[in-house]
């Protein structure tokens, strides 16, 4: 006891001393000593024992006792308490290897956590002096730090990360120069070498990065960038707010001070005048990479901090799959997709063809994966196997590949798949033992296929007047199919693909589990995947993926529970408010303040099934939007309702928080300036997503850990969102419990120490060299081939957390998360909660879309199909319009007057039925609205069919917002905002009629509304100038 | 660099190809001819560079080039064109920015003398773009084909009892008049062959 007081004492004093000595050694730190002036008190919380540190004029002074009116005060319950939490912070001052062998993370960071949480520790001070005061204390360990790497002639080089690969950011007087992939290093882990039909594969030490992320210096030099807080001029939170402007209005601008006080006022108001639940917060469905800044991460804990009704995102990647193919498999915590280990050396090995079905990962780069399975793709090439693209698009990996092509009417997809059905079992093309040991139900979906039920048998003649794709081409490819080992690409990423996102999306995605269930999932050669997923890299190192909610404190809303919960200790964050709204349906929560949507949860199969409604009982209805991130007019659907819906009064305030004015942020009353990932510090691993997407990372050939410097300063008044939430926390007194009293940097080391890393690389030289190659493991600890434990009737051996021990029906392992516990051709999910619904059968049925060639009223007007799939030069908005590079790639926009347009591809014999020629511009139109596109004139899709890709980052209307034509090519305003099926909450965007017409440029333009809205503002704004972007 | 778009064919048989084209660094540059004062010029290792202050106002040289690889920078009053990274390269990088970024090794680069890169030539196959433009490009294409030639694609079908199928084991040849140019073996059943026949 009296050892513990003596030791508390000397850690007090050595307090002073640390500074001193930090303060006489640095000039960084005298220099920040110098910020403020004020007393620090700590004390046992019995005033036993205290020493009080007084701040002045840069110096640091102590006194023992207790000082009678402390600025701060840090109270301990005992000096046992005391020594615990704060002898971790001397013996790190020390010497990081030994507080790390006596004190090992996360030990010291739970200590603290859970005496705050007891009350054990309590501060007392302003939520301003707390943060400086905290970040003081733990700039004392990270003084001196070194991070990049020295090239000469001033040039430093650091490292990134982003969702198109990792990065190397070279750097020189303060601006960036160059931004190239990584490669690696002699010292860095050598990749794995497969073996196959006597070949060896062994991919190439590099990182490869999408084309897009060669961008980035453009975007962060963007004259788009926002750079300084700015207020709606004609917007008064204290007089009249003018909402029918949005949109419209110019803006000025004002400080920091003024905007956080404006929003923290309108937070208090809301919640005040209305109740719990008033303020509407969503994200887009990506973000700038790094897992702490993360939409699942900062934002988060932020809005958890201050109580929000949450948007609910549809599962916009799965769509069919979460609605639909879930039923017959399971596989609800990655939404209804398959688990894909093991399959590149499988494929290598047994494979004879694969099948690319509505898949495009040359595009989509699966998700995140740069052109890591590019060269595992031209390894399939090597070894002669066959490749067939089914895709109304003659997309890139069909023009880099080269294979039969065939080209569905969109949404017609799964006419296709019955009617290969029905060759297999009329021709004994399936896997008869499989079937009957493995599956349920087949025989009762047989019936329908051979047309007893509805006397229409599914053959490849009938299903040409559906998909338009010639009954000899079906048969032919079926028949290839069931006699070869075929591997199903069903999506670039296994689980994705545009058909499952248009109104059959869900009876697409159904048909691909039953057809892989006919040839038997999981043996050899049998299987899901594209050489996209499935690589031998090591999947038991840990290193989190950002779903698994980086600094977020929620356990509930992320993947947290699964790992960071124990190995990054942090206070909990809660959402108080259950109130909830579907984000395609946000525009009809507010004008019409109401609608229902239902959930996504992948906790089990049966949550989808879960309808709510907003409001919610009991709950505010929505009054302020504080918007964060990407436009919706590019990503949703029929996104003219958005516009509209910003100029209601409903809508009190809008706050908008984004790094480029584009897109939303032309609507918002207040705009908060954020900065590119380039600016701030994070810590990430290539590819991974975590979560719902569990071991993301077996995109990539090599798993590599970044340390994402802070490369530059944030430009202008920009700040990273963490920060932005911290200043508005602090204005809420919430300071404290939202930083824990940490920086960005600080959370960065948390997390390292979270991970696998610490045990082959010390802090100090992962913070330097700024990334980890964690070598491949040997052949025998290769991850197994996913569903071969399946088809073989064992125990589940692939490293997969899910499903959880309650679902499974036998034995824990043994079996699907299905009832059966087999692959069910007739869903018992579904009979249990609707088996009448006409739009989702028991068994997977042809349904003719709601909108397409059966619409026959609708399909006069609007003679063309559209598609509009995830593009090739952005990833979504992120890196297109904003003045970027992209912009200048002509398989993205095309110049034409001094203007960057959107394209739309054009089938040669509709183009020139309507007289459209190359680079025309045209319009793209139907009731729900105009976008005006460049033409381009293409074999690639056939006649009848249109292809432009979602995501245009630029909206731009040439009238009123919401009524007129949009100039910058955001299609999704024409793409229906009807759910793909009633009892869903689901985006059905390649169900989509339009007509084509030239533009005569027949509507009023303004064509430098950007411009006038840039001088409203006037010269308070200088954005560095192309000049000072130097080649590189 | 620009890259060139190129589809061969009709729906639903059809063929893409993408061209780079990057500055061709020839041996016998119309640029550095047009110039003045030397303000383009070619180095011991064949990259040709333009001297951007001896460059200033020279808008011929962007039309001397008949590869069309040189633009006009309006705000630098200024022609540019690809430097082959040479900055970067006489800085110890191995290759240059285009080459590394490639995923596919679709750029390659080699350092080589000119008998050494004469063997590559034929050993590969390898093709200059527009030979006829005599400008000697240090540039050199494999599989030019699938820009210049002709693409003839089809399948083969035939009906029986009211039943169209894809026909298995089918043989097809290309003939000019009489003379048989070259001929395919449809190996597995069906269509789901693209046949691909160019003729030179």
């Amino acid at each position: 006891m009296i050892f513990r007081k003596i030791l508390f004492s000397i850690i007090l004093i050595g307090l002073e001393w640390i500074m001193k000595f930090t303060a006489w050694r640095h000039a960084t730190f005298k220099n920040r000593l110098r910020e403020k002036n004020f007393t620090a008190q700590m004390k046992i919380q019995d005033n036993s024992q205290g020493r009080y540190f007084i701040f002045k004029e840069g110096n640091v002074a102590s006194k023992r006792g207790i000082h009678s009116s402390p600025d701060l005060c840090l109270t301990f319950r005992s000096a046992r308490l005391g020594v615990k939490l704060l002898m971790p912070i001397c013996l790190t001052w020390v010497s990081e290897r030994l507080a790390r062998k006596f004190l090992p993370p996360p030990g010291p960071q739970l200590a603290m956590i859970n005496a705050m949480k007891n009350f054990q520790l309590i501060m007392e001070a302003p939520d301003e002096l707390f943060m400086w005061f905290s970040e003081t204390l733990n700039q004392i360990l990270n003084i001196g730090i070194e991070y990049g790497t020295d090239m000469g002639n001033g040039v430093k080089r650091y490292t990134s990360n982003t969702n198109g690969g990792p990065v190397f950011v070279y750097v020189k007087e303060g601006k960036i120069i160059r931004i190239t992939p990584i490669e690696f290093g002699n010292s860095d882990a050598k990749p794995w070498t497969i073996k196959a039909r006597g070949k060896t594969f062994t991919p190439p030490r590099k990182t490869t990065i999408s084309p897009y992320i060669l961008a980035w210096k453009s975007l962060i030099y963007s004259r788009d960038r926002l750079l300084y807080p700015m207020k709606r001029v004609d917007f008064d939170p204290d007089g009249k707010r003018n909402c029918q402007n949005r949109g419209i209005s110019g803006y000025e601008r004002i400080s920091w001070d003024e905007a956080t006080d404006i929003v923290a006022n309108e937070i208090k108001r809301v919640k005040r005048d209305y109740g719990p639940g008033a303020i509407l917060n969503g994200s887009g469905s990506h973000h700038t990479w790094g897992h702490l800044g993360y939409w699942l991460s900062a934002r988060i804990r932020f809005f958890n901090s201050i109580g929000f009704t949450p948007v609910v995102h549809n599962p916009d990647s799965w769509e069919g799959w979460y609605w639909g193919a879930m039923h017959h498999w399971g596989q609800s915590v990655r939404l209804g997709a398959p688990e894909t280990y093991g399959t590149v050396e499988d494929c290598l090995k047994e494979c004879e063809m694969v099948v690319f079905w509505s898949s495009d990962p040359e595009s989509t780069s699966g998700v995140y994966g740069a052109f890591e399975g590019t060269v595992r793709r031209q390894w399939l090439k090597e070894l002669g196997i066959k490749m067939v693209h089914i895709d109304p698009f003659y997309n890139h990996t069909a023009a880099l590949l080269g294979g039969k092509w065939l080209a569905p009417r969109p949404a017609t997809g799964n006419a296709l798949a019955l009617a290969i059905a029905y060759v297999w079992i009329t021709e004994d093309l399936y896997d008869k033992t499989y079937v009957a040991n493995r599956t349920v139900g087949f025989d009762k979906w047989k019936d329908y296929i051979l047309g007893q039920e509805d006397g229409i048998p599914k053959t490849p003649e009938w299903q040409e007047g559906e998909s338009g794709i010639p009954a000899k081409d079906v048969r032919a490819l079926a028949r290839e199919w069931g006699s070869k080992k075929t591997y199903l690409a069903a999506g670039g990423l296994q689980g994705f693909g545009s058909a499952c996102r248009c109104a059959t999306g869900g009876e697409w995605a159904r048909s691909m589990v039953c057809l892989m269930a006919m040839q038997g999932l999981g043996k050899p050669g049998v299987n899901m995947g594209c050489m996209q997923q499935g690589t031998p890299v090591d999947t038991s190192f840990f290193f989190p993926g950002y779903a698994e909610g980086g600094l977020s404190g929620d356990v509930a809303g992320t993947a947290m529970a699964t790992h960071l919960y124990q190995r990054m200790p942090q206070v909990l964050t809660m959402n108080p408010v259950a109130q909830m709204v579907p984000r395609l349906k946000i525009p009809e929560a507010i004008l019409e303040g109401k609608t229902s949507g239902y959930p996504t949860d992948g906790r089990t199969i049966e949550r989808q099934f879960l309808e709510f409604e907003y409001p919610a009982p009991g709950s505010a209805p929505i009054k302020m939007y504080y918007k964060y991130g990407g436009s919706h007019f590019g990503t949703m659907s029929d996104t003219n309702r958005y516009a509209k819906m910003y100029r209601s009064d409903n809508l009190e305030s809008v706050v908008n928080q984004s790094i480029w004015f584009e897109g939303e942020a032309k609507f918002g009353d207040i705009l908060l300036p954020a900065c590119t990932s380039f600016e701030r510090w994070d810590i990430s691993e290539f590819a991974n997503c975590g979560g719902y997407i569990a071991h993301c990372f077996t995109e990539c050939n090599h798993r590599v850990a970044v340390m994402q410097h802070k490369c530059i300063e944030p430009l202008g008044e920009s700040k990273s969102d963490f920060q932005i939430f911290l200043e508005i926390t602090k204005k809420l007194g919430l300071a404290a419990p939202y930083s824990e009293g940490m920086t960005e940097f600080d959370w960065c080391k948390r997390l390292f120490d979270a991970t696998d890393l610490p045990e082959v690389i010390s802090w100090k030289k992962f913070l330097k060299k700024g990334y980890y190659v964690v070598p491949a493991p040997k052949e025998e600890l290769r991850a197994p081939v996913s569903f071969r434990w399946f088809a073989e009737g064992r125990a589940k051996d692939t490293p997969e957390l899910s499903p959880v021990p309650a679902d499974y029906t036998e034995k824990f392992g043994m079996g699907l998360q299905t009832q059966s516990g087999k692959l069910e051709f007739v869903c018992s999910s579904l009979e249990r909660f609707d088996p009448e619904d006409p739009e989702r059968p028991v068994m997977t049925k042809y349904i003719p879309s709601w909108e397409g060639h059966h619409t026959k009223e609708l399909y006069e007007k609007y003679p063309l199909q559209l598609i509009s799939p995830h593009p090739r030069f952005s990833f979504h908005t992120m890196h297109d319009a904003k003045d970027g590079f992209m912009n200048d790639v002509k398989d993205h926009r095309v110049l034409i007057d001094g203007y960057y347009y959107w394209i739309v591809r054009i089938n040669s014999k509709d183009a020139e039925e309507r007289g459209i020629k190359q680079n025309d511009l045209v319009k793209v139109f139907n009731d729900r609205g105009a976008v005006i596109c460049a033409a381009q004139v293409t074999e690639r899709v056939p006649p009848g069919t249109v292809h432009s890709y979602e995501s245009s980052g630029n909206y731009d209307a040439v009238g009123e917002p919401g009524y007129s034509a949009d100039r910058g090519g955001c299609i999704n305003q024409l793409t229906p905002s009807r759910t793909m099926i009633k009892k869903s909450h689901a985006m059905a965007a390649n169900s989509c009629l339009v007509q084509i017409d030239k533009w005569n440029g027949e509507e009023n333009i303004s064509l430098h509304a950007r411009t006038s809205m840039w001088i409203t503002i006037g010269q308070a704004m200088p954005y560095p100038s192309p000049a000072m972007i130097t080649g590189g | 660099m620009n890259i060139m778009r190129k589809e061969r064919g009709q729906y639903p048989i059809i063929d893409v190809a993408y061209l780079p084209m990057p500055c061709m660094h020839c041996d016998v540059a119309p640029c550095i001819k047009a110039a003045k004062a030397g303000a383009v010029y070619k180095r011991d290792d064949g990259i040709v560079i333009i001297d951007p202050e001896k460059a200033t106002g020279q808008e011929d040289i962007v039309k001397a080039c008949p590869y069309d690889a040189i633009w006009w920078n309006e705000e630098k009053n200024v022609p540019q064109k690809c430097t082959f990274c040479a900055h970067l390269l006489d800085d110890g990088w191995e290759e240059p920015r285009c080459v590394q970024a490639c995923p596919t090794g679709a750029l390659r680069v080699v350092r080589t003398r000119d008998r050494n890169m004469k063997v590559h030539v034929a050993s590969e196959g390898l093709q200059v773009l527009n030979p006829q433009y005599n400008t000697n490009p240090r540039v050199y294409y494999k599989n030019l084909y699938q820009f210049t030639q002709c693409f003839i694609g089809g399948s083969v079908a035939y009906e029986k009892e009211g039943i169209t199928d894809c026909a298995e084991g089918a043989r097809v040849a290309l003939r000019k008049g009489s003379e048989k140019i070259s001929e395919v073996d449809l190996k597995t059943s069906l269509s789901l062959e693209t046949i691909v026949l160019s003729s030179s």
